[in-house]
């Protein structure tokens, strides 16, 4: 069978890549699912090296291949377990399709409207993981192109996205907020957003430290290397930070109160999820968290202070608070 | 053949070709053109040319079936069945930004599960906590506002101003969402007031959709810090350095200038107690100038938040 040219397809054109894509067109085309044979035997797909030994290891790494692109292919053993019978290959629908029959129209605009919301700013470290999730939704049950149908993902953020999911740790330039440049190379362990910047956490691996970097001031991504494993017990949300933490100084143990009246969204967005919050005495809510800084942190109890959020201990804290009140009374008062 | 300068990685390649095949699955008529398939593959369209070559080239001897992917006036277009390709569960890392994202929404439980079902993993692994943490500015209806947006539907909602120790009803034709320095806003008119407001969105307690339809008015479509001056009031302040000024992100900063070695500006507020709380952090690295009633209000203010 000719093409439009009048030759015939090679798989050597596009090297690799479309010999696996031929062989997922094979699988989802064939009457019969192939046997072992035939698929390593199809010099035209672009086995049968004459090796079987050869083209088994070849057909075993672009099945590898092919499930790192979430396409899972999966062997049949004989029916009935006859022995010598060939093992057949198939594609494992379920691992690899979507049952989007399960998400009704309802849903699938839920999800639009989320992925839509975490992706405005195009800051989102998050950006190229639901850039692809949103595609998927486009022109399928009944969810409108989304409305930047042109909205392109910072370069960037996509290192940092791929250099995260491949365990592989990224050098990059970085300017930080004094301005000054430096080259790192992190061992990503996790991403959060921020009042609308994009950060990520990981080992300094010159440093050997845990630090914080925001994806804007990355200059010059380069290719990511040496393979890593995020720590256990490793929590992100232990990086959102707040305004005393920035100080080379100890921990310090302290408590808030918030009155109860005051929302968890409200309360949330102030703590970041840090720390832990428990039932305090006479209607208030204690938030207690270690801080770096003793002044900062009254200066961020003030910045709250209408919404009710007071220091509560220890006495370092609650003095720092009256002292910059006390100031302000003398200069205005 | 396209020009080996506009050919793609291997990787490249493989993942465009799937991704394409995806899309031509999904679109109308089984039909894109080339500069929609670049935007959404992220290449430019000499290359969307080298991915149809490759998908277009995909063939079944056996059965003597042939993919049906070509380019015709411009547009890429898949014909038969032989080369639909239904999209693909997510895989794990895509499945966990997508659960941070919908639990920082609080999204209904029962639509999360329904989400995981049909598009995650089959084999997902649980973590014992998530790499990932969105912010808390969206607060917990974000998605409600965003349909009533979208519909033009009127809502009723319970918000916490700056003012009040408590969320308070309100009833308001949502406009737009709009982000302003560290919180995300509401831009809505405000029924009773008849005029537009700004609701923080981590304040609003909740959002009931009523059966009336928005309105439209003039003033819809000013931008945050032109909220804050057509509604609020004015503060002088000062500081070393503009960079002092600009650091707390204040939206309603203005017209900074030097005055004798330090910096001035005009801050328009809508609240006083959110003046003197932004003040006080700041203090006294940034002053209060005037006016002179908004010192002493100020003053007063400092003077009851003291812990005996």
């Amino acid at each position: 069978m000719e093409d439009r040219d009048g030759a015939f397809p090679s798989s050597l054109e596009h090297g690799y890549p479309r010999r696996l894509l031929n062989l997922l067109f094979i699988l989802n085309t064939s009457v019969e699912p192939p046997t072992t044979d035939e698929i390593i035997g199809d010099s035209d797909l672009g086995y049968g090296s004459g090796s079987r030994d050869s083209d088994l290891k070849k057909f075993k790494r672009d099945r590898d291949k092919l499930a790192q692109q979430g396409f899972h292919i999966v062997e049949i053993t004989g029916a009935g377990g006859r022995q010598n019978e060939q093992s057949t290959w198939t594609v494992d629908r379920m691992r690899t399709h979507a049952e989007l029959g399960l998400i009704s129209a309802s849903d699938a605009e839920i999800l639009a409207h989320a992925v839509d919301a975490a992706t405005e700013g195009g800051t989102s470290p998050l950006m190229p993981a639901l850039s692809s999730i949103r595609a998927r939704l486009r022109g399928r049950m009944d969810v409108a192109p989304q409305q930047d149908a042109a909205r392109s993902i910072d370069p960037r953020l996509e290192a940092i996205w791929n250099a995260w999911c491949l365990r592989r740790a990224l050098p990059f330039d970085y300017t930080d907020s004094k301005g000054e440049s430096r080259p790192h190379s992190v061992e990503i362990y996790g991403l959060f957003s921020q009042a609308g910047h994009g950060y990520f956490v990981g080992r300094d691996v010159e440093d050997n430290a845990i630090k914080t970097f925001r994806c804007d001031r990355v200059r010059a991504a380069r290719k990511p290397t040496g393979a890593y494993d995020i720590p256990q017990g490793f929590s992100i949300r232990d990086y959102r930070f707040l305004p005393f933490d920035f100080s080379g100084a100890g921990l310090v143990n302290v408590s808030f109160s918030f009155p109860r009246t005051l929302g968890a969204a409200e309360i949330e967005d102030i703590t970041h999820g840090r720390g832990t919050i428990v039932d305090g005495p006479h209607d208030v809510f204690t938030w207690n968290i270690s801080v770096r800084s003793i002044d900062a942190a009254a200066r961020f109890a003030l910045a709250h202070a209408s919404a009710g959020m007071r220091p509560a201990s220890p006495s370092a804290l609650v003095d720092a608070w009256n002292d910059i009140l006390k100031g302000v009374v003398e200069t205005y008062g | 053949m396209a020009k080996p300068s506009d050919t793609l990685k291997q990787d490249e390649l493989l993942r465009c070709s799937l991704r394409l095949l995806e899309d031509l699955t999904a679109a109308p008529g089984h039909r894109m053109t080339l500069d929609e398939a670049g935007a959404a593959l992220g290449i430019n369209p000499r290359q969307v040319s080298y991915v149809v070559d490759c998908v277009g080239s995909l063939s079944n001897l056996s059965t003597g079936t042939r993919s049906g992917v070509y380019i015709e006036h411009g547009d890429i277009v898949l014909v038969g069945d032989a080369s639909l390709l239904a999209p693909r569960r997510l895989d794990l890392n895509e499945s966990l930004a997508l659960a941070c994202v919908l639990d920082s929404l609080s999204v209904p439980e029962d639509v999360r599960a329904r989400v995981q079902a049909a598009l995650g993993p089959v084999d997902e692994i649980a973590l014992d906590a998530s790499p990932f943490a969105e912010s808390g500015e969206h607060g917990d209806f974000l998605l409600p506002i965003t349909e009533a947006i979208g519909y033009g539907i009127r809502c009723r909602i319970s918000y916490r101003s700056q003012d009040d120790p408590v969320a308070v009803p309100r009833t308001v034709d949502p406009i737009r969402i709009e982000r302003a320095g560290q919180h995300a806003y509401l831009i809505a008119w405000d029924i009773d007031k008849d005029g537009v407001r700004r609701y923080r969105l981590d304040r609003i307690a909740e959002v009931i959709h009523t059966d009336d339809s928005v309105e439209r008015h003039a003033e819809e479509g000013l931008a945050v810090a032109e909220s804050i001056r057509a509604h609020g009031s004015i503060a002088t302040v000062r500081a070393q350095s503009a960079a002092e000024l600009l650091l707390p992100g204040w939206a309603g900063l203005f017209d900074l200038h030097e005055v004798e070695g330090a910096v001035e500006a005009s801050l328009s507020f809508t609240s006083d107690r959110w003046l003197f709380d932004q003040l006080l952090a700041a203090s006294p690295r940034i002053e209060l100038v005037g006016p002179s009633e908004t010192k002493r209000a100020f003053a007063a203010y400092a003077r009851d938040l003291l812990i005996p």
